[in-house]
């Protein structure tokens, strides 16, 4: 998204937190100059402080995750323990609060999907509680550094699965634009799977969203 | 760089930054004073789970009509969760579900047990939606570096606060593998 002319375009108007700080003091230079010299680092998607927000909570929670994820192993018994019931029960919890955002008043508004679309979306979900319930059984045996360090190396598994399992060539359907957009986000998507994160279905749509203003050498 | 997306091949520059991958993750396994092979092997499935898992979340979004109906990222983290959370019950009613009366046991006598296994079932649930939404939200070189600071975080970070092992060249062996991952999120 490191747009030159993307940037020009619209310096201030992409970014109302800025623009409404540059609005409480418009005699400061320094504000003034602010929301010019923000996209840049940005890179044009406009870091807010939600953003920010999400970053740390992200982090934060990943941490957290691993370490009370251990401490809870270690209580259940160690590697004679419970691994499996508790990667299990993790993925039980997560439902829970799933469900209660469904039912809760005024949450999440209810998907539309079918019994086809279910039964699409199965191996992906099994893909990511088999990756969860493996790496629980990891780090539940030896240290959990050590797991995720072998977890940081999942690029190397993603190209060998890439080129052996799933060649193909591109689909014709999309706009040459829309893949390029696509290719750009692919391979980091990839790479942040190896963070033991879970489906990250809406990465190509992601990807269609931005493609537009791209230029079509960006891949 | 469509390569690893599509299936089709991938750049000499890109096999050339596996080398450091692979060759930092086993200069760290091999000073790992808490070494266990099936650790080595579950983490190594972990990862092609996690591979499948992108080629098949790739071929599930090309269906028409799809992310309309599932309606938000929200929305498409939950029914993740749920259909997860089924495909793992026959494995659990397979291996462990015969050992629940001594897993309520100490479920119930131990309040580390009940707090931790909670407080990182939700702990899981959140960061994995908060980072499905970041990386929404940033471009792609921003996600290669979050990514790689996020792991230098977690891993260096849950190593003292275990006060697990942090030997010279497993650190070494951890930054070359990790500078590796960012070369090749970042290489075209």
């Amino acid at each position: 998204m490191s747009l030159p002319f993307h940037r020009l375009a619209t310096p201030a108007t992409s970014l109302p937190v800025l623009k409404l700080r540059g609005g409480a003091r418009p005699a400061s230079a320094l504000v003034a100059a602010k929301p010019v010299a923000k996209p840049v680092e940005a890179k044009g998607t406009g870091i807010d402080v939600g953003l920010l927000l999400c970053f740390a909570g992200w982090y934060l929670g990943n941490y957290y995750y691993t370490l009370n994820n251990k401490y809870a192993l270690n209580a259940a018994g160690g590697a004679t323990g419970f691994p499996i019931t508790i990667g299990f029960l993790q993925m039980c919890i997560g439902s829970l609060y799933a469900l209660f955002l469904w039912l809760a008043p005024d949450a999440r508004p209810l998907p539309t999907v079918t019994f086809n679309d279910l039964a699409k979306i199965v191996p992906v979900a099994t893909c990511s509680a088999g990756a969860h319930l493996s790496s629980i059984i990891s780090m539940n045996l030896g240290a959990v550094s050590f797991s995720q360090i072998v977890k940081a190396a999942e690029p190397a598994f993603a190209a060998l699965l890439g080129v052996t399992m799933y060649a193909k060539a591109p689909s014709t359907s999309a706009p040459a634009q829309v893949k390029c957009g696509s290719c750009c986000e692919g391979c980091p998507l990839i790479a942040h799977a190896l963070t033991n994160a879970m489906a990250v279905l809406p990465c190509v749509r992601a990807g269609t969203a931005r493609a537009s203003p791209r230029p079509s050498g960006c891949a | 760089m469509c390569a690893c997306r599509y299936g089709k091949s991938i750049s000499k520059a890109k096999w050339l930054c596996l080398i450091p991958v692979i060759g930092g993750v086993c200069l760290a396994s091999i000073k790992e004073l808490d070494f266990s092979v099936v650790a080595l092997i579950a983490a190594c499935v972990a990862n092609v789970f996690a591979a499948f898992r992108a080629n098949e979340n790739k071929k599930v979004m090309d269906t028409p009509g799809l992310n309309d109906r599932i309606g938000s990222t929200g929305n498409q983290f939950a029914i993740s969760t749920l259909l997860g959370a089924l495909s793992l019950l026959p494995v659990w009613l397979m291996t462990e579900a015969s050992r629940f009366g001594k897993f309520l046991e100490i479920f119930k006598s131990s309040a580390v047990l009940r707090n931790n296994l909670i407080t990182s079932g939700l702990y899981f649930y959140l960061y994995n939606e908060l980072s499905t939404i970041t990386i929404k939200k940033t471009s792609a070189t921003t996600q290669s570096v979050a990514n790689t600071a996020k792991r230098v975080i977690v891993i260096v970070g849950v190593a003292l606060a275990l006060g697990e092992s942090l030997e010279p060249i497993k650190l070494l062996g951890c930054s070359i593998g990790i500078g590796g991952v960012l070369l090749y999120s970042l290489v075209k």
